[in-house]
């Protein structure tokens, strides 16, 4: 049997060689093509000849929807919360319940109850003129990457509050399921709001992502890639479709929901008005109690010492930042359950505690741990392991009040913010 | 690790440049590495399986080929092997699965082992190329002595995965061309690539939202409307396997090889056997070669030809994946061809039917005819389960019903306008149609193989715009690599 090597020769002569072109050119094409993409790409990026609006986006996210509600709010806030879906529950829950009024999550980012609570305990009255309107930035997931990344948006748009008060939990520092900051759809739609190149090093630690953030600075259409996407697809829209496939009956209109049945993975974690409301509960009725520990005991599974130093990190340049600012920043350490506290090894609760306790030291920066199980007990003041219901969220916001004005440094913020502000122009 | 992912826009730049600096010696073991880096980046434990199955092939072929008594045996003994692990970590799970179901229809509670395995990436097409190699050698063809060009025979990268099942007498000989680098290389391979990666993120990963949806909730759509889902199905697989081949043909040109190409506009084919000619080319000439010829093929009596074609399309489609509705499509098309035989010889007995099956009417009518009759059986292959199918199809057979008092307001695609790939379909659909022809005929004036020079670095430059905005790294994954 003779060997392959030496006796077998191709079939074809294309098995040696690409397609002769009829031609030679001068150049090759792909050299050539690759140049005048550069050539191009130069030209575009220092021209700059599109100007596109940097608040729109394609995926409409909580963080989404904030921006347009900063966007186009024009009175002032002069403070502001931020937080995960924990604050968001208690806050909404309480404004829904104590005014009777259904809130849609979409649109609705008050906190009435809380400003009403403070003006209240600080005496405001017809001569002891003083008012707050909050800005409640809390988002569903937001981890202090975000947080930091929201306020400076906020701040973008022309909105500077005097004092934030930030709620933090365990899971904001230590979630399996969560890879890194840029995971999040947050940091997605903020990063074309906010300059993010100051901690870019942090964010950007992998070497695929070190690679995908140089195409990004240095390729303009993948740098306005979304941008692209949202003019091509208006262009395509009004040139064709409506054209040659308009839409047949306008009395059954496609719903969002029919679109989450029909594609459930299309734009995931897009949110739509109406899609989540929060209505008012009765109080003098027990609340129902979901058991959420399946999905907490995969998100407290194993911390991840990078993601949590990150997270730590970002939290230290939100601190930084308010500082800077001249705002002062209230972090709150949120109530929890006890059953879910348990679902997280003792060692893990303790480090981001024992991380967490030396920010309350800070000049400008105040800590409050409010993960007291004597005040927040469960089911009567918690939906689920960690989400407030209403009435949880009621005293959560009673308590949070009083902890503030024994706070000297807190009061004090309070009332010189309080009295500047000119409640005409507060918003109805 | 994907083509349309960054690591592959890092990973092929990379080799390429090294094996191009590398002198000719080290290029095999070069691309060797790089093709299990490649393949590990995935799930390393499974480079030993690859790396296992080379090596048993590589020293059992030769045992079989000195073998003067028992070659068949050691063949049947290298087949089987191939098989088995094939079989293993593919249809282990679905065979458990299918005797447990004939048990409980005859009263029989039984409770099957629970197999975690996961298939290896590219299983079937490296499986396959090692039975090609061990049917070649067993009839008279040389056989590889360097373990190197075997292993990389089997694992080189732009065809490890999804194929093209490439020949061995094809693919060695090129490892030993003491090539230079030649900007031609470079040319090729990038209007391959770029065009590869076009297909897939700008047709096949759009369309495949509107089959996702028609395909999940057929309760929720018309027949017409899941006529379109499937026209769009066909579409849909045909990018993005073509647009994979693509890339993988042209990952390959830039290291100066040649591999087989897969696709020859299958949707202007006039019956379903010149559909088989230009479908999925190396798994049809792989079929016809170790499968269809082996048990007879047509060089035998009618039914036993016929039995061959069946039998040959019927373990073609299980090929494809552990599924009864992979299988049902197979028997479909073993149906077909078998009937297009009947048909073609019906034809030829009726003179006046035999003259107009040669005019161009007749020719365009079949085109269409053929076209439909693949969209049937690709209901089989994309449904979930064989009774998901017939449900599909059951509904789809009502369009004539339907048509009676057609109007759009009864099209549900028209109704959603996000994602706008939805009403697209009227737009893109008849537009895929005609490339088609619009390709064909560029093709006869040898047009498309050999565009001029400014048209070129225009399409490219504009491909690296579009695929720029529309990030491959975001779309997702090949629909083939899961067989």
């Amino acid at each position: 049997m003779s060997s392959l090597n030496t006796a077998v020769r191709p079939e074809k002569k294309l098995a040696q060689s690409p397609a002769k072109t009829s031609k030679k050119p001068m150049v090759s094409s792909a050299l050539a093509a690759m140049i005048l993409f550069a050539i191009l790409n130069i030209y575009l990026a220092y021209q700059n000849p599109i100007q596109f609006d940097r608040y729109q986006f394609p995926y409409k996210g909580w963080a989404w929807w904030i921006m347009q509600d900063l966007k186009s709010d024009k009175s002032p806030h002069n403070l502001a919360f931020l937080g995960s879906s924990l604050t968001v529950s208690a806050l909404n829950s309480a404004d829904a319940t104590y005014y009777n009024k259904s809130v849609d999550m979409v649109y609705y980012h008050k906190t009435r109850y809380f400003d009403e609570t403070l003006e209240k305990a600080l005496g405001a009255n017809s001569e002891n003129k003083l008012g707050f309107d909050t800005f409640n930035l809390s988002t569903p997931g937001q981890m202090p990457s975000d947080a930091l990344m929201t306020l400076m948006a906020m701040i973008e748009t022309g909105h500077k509050p005097d004092v934030i008060i930030y709620g933090v939990a365990p899971r904001d520092f230590i979630d399996s399921e969560l890879a890194g900051p840029q995971d999040t759809e947050p940091f997605t739609y903020l990063s074309r709001v906010v300059d993010i190149s100051p901690f870019e090093k942090e964010i950007f630690t992998a070497p695929l992502d070190k690679i995908n953030l140089a195409l990004q600075k240095n390729i303009y259409f993948y740098k306005f890639a979304a941008d692209f996407q949202m003019e091509a697809g208006k262009l395509y829209k009004s040139l064709l479709i409506d054209r040659l496939a308009p839409e047949p009956d306008k009395s059954k209109p496609f719903t969002y929901w029919d679109r989450k049945k029909l594609f459930p993975e299309y734009k995931k974690g897009e949110f739509h008005p109406y899609a989540n409301m929060c209505a008012p509960s009765d109080l003098s009725k027990p609340m129902e109690y979901i058991d959420n520990s399946i999905e907490y005991i995969h998100r407290y599974k194993r911390m991840n010492p990078v993601a949590f130093e990150t997270q730590m990190n970002f939290l230290a340049r939100l601190a930084d930042f308010t500082d800077k600012n001249g705002i002062t920043l209230v972090l709150i350490n949120m109530p929890v359950t006890t059953d879910n506290l348990k679902l997280l090894k003792k060692e893990y609760y303790d480090h981001y505690w024992s991380r967490l306790k030396p920010f309350g030291e800070r000049e400008n920066t105040v800590l409050f741990d409010m993960n007291d199980h004597n005040i927040f007990k469960k089911p009567e003041d918690f939906h689920d392991g960690v989400h407030m219901n209403a009435r949880g969220g009621i005293k959560f916001i009673d308590h949070l009040v009083e902890r503030m004005m024994r706070s000297p440094e807190v009061r004090k913020a309070l009332i010189q913010s309080g009295t500047r502000f000119d409640l005409k122009e507060r918003q109805q | 690790m994907l083509f349309n992912s960054l690591q592959y826009l890092v990973f092929l730049p990379t080799v390429f440049f090294l094996y191009w600096i590398t002198p000719h010696k080290l290029r095999v073991p070069l691309l060797l590495v790089a093709s299990y880096v490649f393949y590990m980046s995935w799930k390393p434990i499974y480079g030993l399986l690859i790396f296992g199955l080379t090596l048993g092939n590589f020293l059992l072929v030769p045992y079989m080929a000195r073998s003067v008594e028992r070659k068949k045996l050691w063949l049947g003994i290298v087949i089987a092997a191939n098989l088995i692990i094939l079989g293993i970590f593919k249809y282990a799970t679905f065979a458990l699965t299918t005797v447990h179901d004939g048990l409980g229809m005859v009263g029989i509670d039984w409770k099957e082992p629970h197999l975690s395995i996961i298939l290896p990436l590219g299983i079937s097409f490296f499986v396959f190329e090692f039975i090609h190699y061990a049917m070649e050698v067993y009839r008279g063809k040389p056989q590889v002595d360097s373990f190197p060009k075997f292993a990389l025979f089997a694992s080189f990268f732009p065809t490890q995965i999804a194929g093209p099942i490439k020949r061995y007498q094809d693919f060695i000989p090129q490892l030993d061309i003491k090539a230079k680098f030649k900007w031609e290389y470079l040319d090729e391979g990038m209007q391959l690539i770029l065009m590869g990666l076009a297909k897939k993120v700008l047709l096949a990963d759009n369309l495949a939202l509107v089959v996702q949806a028609g395909y999940s909730h057929p309760e929720s759509f018309s027949s017409a409307d899941l006529w379109l889902c499937t026209y769009a199905f066909a579409f849909q697989i045909f990018f993005d396997f073509a647009g994979y081949t693509d890339i993988a043909r042209g990952s390959a040109m830039l290291f100066g090889y040649k591999v087989p190409i897969n696709f020859n506009l299958p949707y202007i084919a006039s019956n379903v056997a010149d559909f088989w000619h230009r479908w999925h080319i190396s798994l049809s000439t792989w079929l016809r070669d170790y499968l269809y010829i082996p048990l007879g093929g047509s060089k035998c009596s009618k039914w036993l030809n016929y039995r061959n074609l069946f039998i040959t399309m019927a373990l073609g489609g299980l090929w494809h994946g552990a599924g009864m509705h992979f299988l049902l499509w197979g028997v479909y098309q073993g149906v077909i061809l078998i009937a297009h035989k009947e048909y073609r010889n019906a034809i030829e007995a009726v003179g006046f039917l035999k003259n107009f099956a040669e005019t161009k009417v007749y020719h365009w009518l079949s085109v269409v005819a053929t076209f439909h009759l693949v969209c049937i059986g690709w209901v089989f292959f994309r449904a979930e389960t064989g009774a998901s199918a017939f449900k599909i199809l059951g509904k789809m057979a009502m369009l004539p019903v339907e048509l009676l008092n057609f109007s759009a307001s009864q099209l549900e695609i028209l109704k959603i306008r996000d994602p706008i790939i939805f009403p697209s379909l009227l737009i893109i659909l008849p537009a895929l149609m005609i490339s088609h022809v619009v390709v064909n005929w560029l093709n006869d004036k040898q047009f498309y193989q050999r565009p001029p020079w400014p048209i070129q670095v225009g399409v490219m430059v504009a491909l690296m715009c579009v695929l720029s905005i529309f990030s491959p790294d975001s779309s997702p994954r090949f629909i083939y690599f899961q067989f």
